[in-house]
């Protein structure tokens, strides 16, 4: 895992900041109780064509930089595709859990909690933050967030991810390396699947013993 | 003809200050019944004016058609606002709208879906375009439930014929017992299946389930000025290019070039206005602009609002003749209340990992589906419900990804490279089966308008009543079952849906956004509330063509069914207005 960019912060500085994470769910954005209340939402006719996000952000950068820090762990950088980091998954992710609807509300406390979390682990572990910790301190802090039965709040890591991959197959990077090949116009009929789709489908229904009748000769 | 590159509405005109009294119809709604409507009329020489209670709303200059999910709130993923995602053609609405909410009764559930603009929901359809069949008109007969319609497939027919050649459908020209094909030279050519969908066929094969192309309100030929298709993006984002059916890029043009229509848009319909001798005189609207409400008036109006609209005008057109609801003498507005049931099961086919990735965005649409196969069965005595489901299958990777693809993370497990590897092999390797039921009309679900509470613009809502028979569960536990079965056959594992207990898997009421019957059609006047035109039986200048007079309504999706209707009275209503008898 890289350090990523971000405040520096000593022991009290970090207490200090997780101490801060009830205060900062407190503060949480009004959600929407009621259809046509909430002026912070876009609202039932926004404009499709200069979309805007009307709602204020939230996250620390401190916060910010744990988030691309645990997204470039959940889905690292390989020969296919970049590191969430360098594609704004943090930017993502402040969006979703600032957001004032009721299902990004509901991440908010989760990725809030886990995220103190993390950094109390590190202190724990190491008596830094996870940004100052030693890569071997963060791996151990990584592997306990990633094993069964971890101290980690319920839920944070399954919504982590979840966010992480909704924010990084949405960039045309991550729709290229997952195998989403559209959104772009034909001339002509639709051609349907390529000979070499065709035969992979021929062997695979011939292994469940099915007859592929309907896929020519 | 105007084309669909905008012209037409540029040309189109909207008035403030209405000429009073020059109007042979009043047509309330521009959506599938109320363009059908107008257009029909104003091309047979009537002069219309349509009320719409939504705004002006043009695809051809608001469809954002190639844009990202990257580039929208939340990666355009569905909220309360924007109930299927943030690029959808749904305008001022979704399951609520604002403004105008709805109430259920207590131990009701029941869903609302409205778009409050220009082509109402047409902007955003499934676009599903199939006919019923001879079956589906004569329920009563063949099986002794509901009601049959007072009309019979054969008197639709050259409606439908009339429909698909306007508004362009694709599709094959196969026969299915109840799914009557089209004449020759109607349908346009279906696009080619997926992979997935020949993998599913496969199964379908396999367990004797027939698999076919899907009809379809999609050109893959050009259609006058229309282009076909070009295979990319989301046809519920409405379509810049008027490759699909959508009222305001295939049916008002052409009315409005007739140079007899006008529109009003922002113009919430609250009653029918009546004259002393029991005749309507048009409609007192609400301009939503500046909340006055005005009268216009015709020699005929048709409510197409949408079949819950229309009924809610009806409702609140109450007066001393009428204390219970316009043309309501037999009791049954609002009443019969139906949608359609439906289970879906989402599965994952571990036989499809690895298939080579290609371009699937093909029409947005499922290409193929399953026909109701049961009628042999049904009359060998064999199953525990009556009339019938279709499956309408279809895999996430058809359209661009939306924050919706973060579920994948879990499907996939892990952290890491092992994680990145596994989401390629899964990835297109779901597919969402989900079966569309008939409801057989029940006493305990209806519409009323609600005693106490009212909408923004002062007007009673409606409070739903709603509850599935036994019939609808016995037929979504038999869906359940061909599906998990043909999931088993095909390898694959169910992540979610099919629960045993069909009251725990049927969609909530309303939700499949098929509801209709609130203001059936019908032969008897103390049954019925409008004859087999969609004149109401005691207001005879007072006409419906929506889904409110569905006297029965089949899984079968029902908008070509609503066009069809539309067209036949619409033609109705010009013969009668041309020899003078309105």
């Amino acid at each position: 895992v890289s350090a990523q960019a971000g405040t520096r912060m000593d022991r009290r500085a970090t207490l200090r900041w997780i101490a801060a994470a009830g205060a900062v769910l407190a503060a949480a954005p009004r959600v929407v109780a009621e259809a046509g209340v909430g002026a912070r939402t876009y609202g039932f006719d926004p404009d499709l064509l200069a979309p805007t996000v009307p709602w204020d952000l939230t996250l620390d950068d401190r916060r910010r930089a744990l988030v691309a820090a645990l997204a470039d762990w959940i889905l690292p950088e390989d020969a296919r595709s970049p590191a969430p980091s360098t594609l704004g998954i943090a930017d993502f992710v402040d969006e979703w859990v600032s957001a004032p609807y009721p299902a990004q509300a509901g991440d908010r406390g989760v990725i809030l909690d886990g995220l103190a979390w993390v950094e109390a682990e590190a202190l724990r572990r190491s008596g830094v933050g996870f940004a100052e910790a030693p890569p071997a301190q963060r791996d151990a802090v990584l592997g306990e967030l990633a094993g069964a039965g971890s101290g980690a709040p319920p839920s944070f890591l399954e919504r982590l991810r979840f966010l992480v991959a909704a924010g990084f197959y949405t960039t045309p990077e991550g729709m290229a390396d997952i195998g989403y090949r559209g959104n772009e116009a034909l001339l002509g009929d639709y051609p349907g699947p390529p000979p070499e789709a065709l035969a992979f489908l021929r062997r695979a229904l011939a292994a469940l013993d099915l007859r592929a009748d309907d896929l020519g000769p | 003809m105007l084309g669909p590159g905008g012209s037409g509405f540029l040309r189109m005109t909207f008035l403030s200050d209405l000429p009073r009294g020059r109007y042979d119809a009043i047509v309330v709604g521009s959506g599938a019944a109320g363009g059908m409507s107008a257009l029909v009329l104003a091309r047979a020489g009537a002069r219309v004016l349509m009320l719409e209670a939504g705004r002006r709303y043009d695809p051809t200059s608001e469809t954002p058609m190639f844009d990202l999910s990257r580039d929208a709130p939340l990666r355009a993923v569905q909220t309360p606002e924007k109930a299927f995602g943030y690029y959808d053609a749904t305008v001022d609405g979704g399951w609520t709208a604002p403004g105008e909410p709805y109430t259920t009764a207590p131990g009701s559930d029941f869903r609302w879906y409205r778009a409050r603009m220009l082509g109402g929901r047409t902007n955003h359809w499934g676009r599903v375009a199939v006919r019923f069949g001879p079956y589906d008109f004569t329920g009563r007969t063949r099986d002794g439930l509901g009601q049959d319609w007072p009309i019979r497939y054969e008197d639709l027919a050259p409606y439908y014929d009339r429909a698909e050649a306007l508004i362009g459908v694709f599709g094959s020209m196969d026969e299915v017992e109840n799914a009557p094909a089209s004449p020759p030279g109607v349908l346009q050519p279906p696009p080619a299946p997926r992979a997935y969908e020949l993998f599913v066929k496969a199964g379908c094969t396999a367990l004797g389930i027939p698999c076919l192309p899907t009809h379809c309100a999609v050109l893959t030929r050009p259609l006058g000025d229309r282009p076909a298709c070009f295979y990319a993006t989301a046809c519920r984002r409405g379509c810049a290019i008027g490759a699909n059916f959508q009222s305001p890029t295939v049916l008002l043009p052409p009315a409005l070039a007739t140079g007899r229509l006008d529109i009003l848009t922002d113009a919430m319909a609250v009653e029918v206005v009546v004259d002393g001798a029991g005749r309507a005189e048009g409609v007192r609207y609400v301009d939503k602009r500046d909340r006055r409400e005005a009268v216009v008036t015709a020699r005929a109006t048709i409510l197409a609002a949408g079949a819950l609209d229309t009924t809610r005008i009806l409702l609140c057109s109450r007066n001393a003749r009428f204390p219970d609801g316009l043309a309501n003498g037999s009791g049954q507005l609002g009443r019969n209340l139906v949608d359609s049931p439906s289970t879906t099961v989402r599965a994952q086919f571990p036989a499809l990992e690895g298939m080579p990735p290609y371009n699937e965005d093909g029409a947005s649409l499922a290409h193929l589906y399953m026909p109701w196969w049961g009628h042999a069965a049904q009359a060998r005595g064999e199953l525990d419900f009556a009339r019938g489901y279709h499956v309408e299958f279809f895999s996430d990777r058809i359209r661009l990804p939306d924050a919706n693809i973060g579920a994948y993370a879990a499907l996939a497990g892990g952290v890491g490279p092992a994680l990145k590897r596994r989401l390629r092999e899964v990835y297109g390797t779901v597919v969402n089966l989900s079966a569309r039921g008939e409801m057989i009309a029940n006493a305990a679900s209806y519409c009323e308008l609600d005693p106490e509470v009212r909408d923004t613009w002062g007007v009673p809502v409606l409070r739903f009543h709603f509850g599935w028979g036994e019939q609808e569960l016995a037929l979504v536990a038999h869906a359940n079952r061909t599906l998990r079965a043909l999931v088993e056959r095909l390898g694959g594992r169910v992540l979610s849906g099919g629960d045993p207990d069909p009251a725990k898997a049927v969609s909530v009421g309303g939700q499949i956004i098929h509801e209709a019957g609130t203001a059936r059609m019908g032969r008897d006047p103390a049954s019925s509330v409008v004859d087999p035109f969609g004149q109401a039986w005691e207001v005879p200048n007072l006409f419906l063509s929506d889904a409110a007079v569905f006297a029965s309504a089949p899984h079968k999706n029902p908008t070509l069914t609503v066009l069809a209707l539309a067209w036949r009275n619409a033609e109705h209503v010009a013969q009668r207005l041309g020899s003078g008898s309105l």
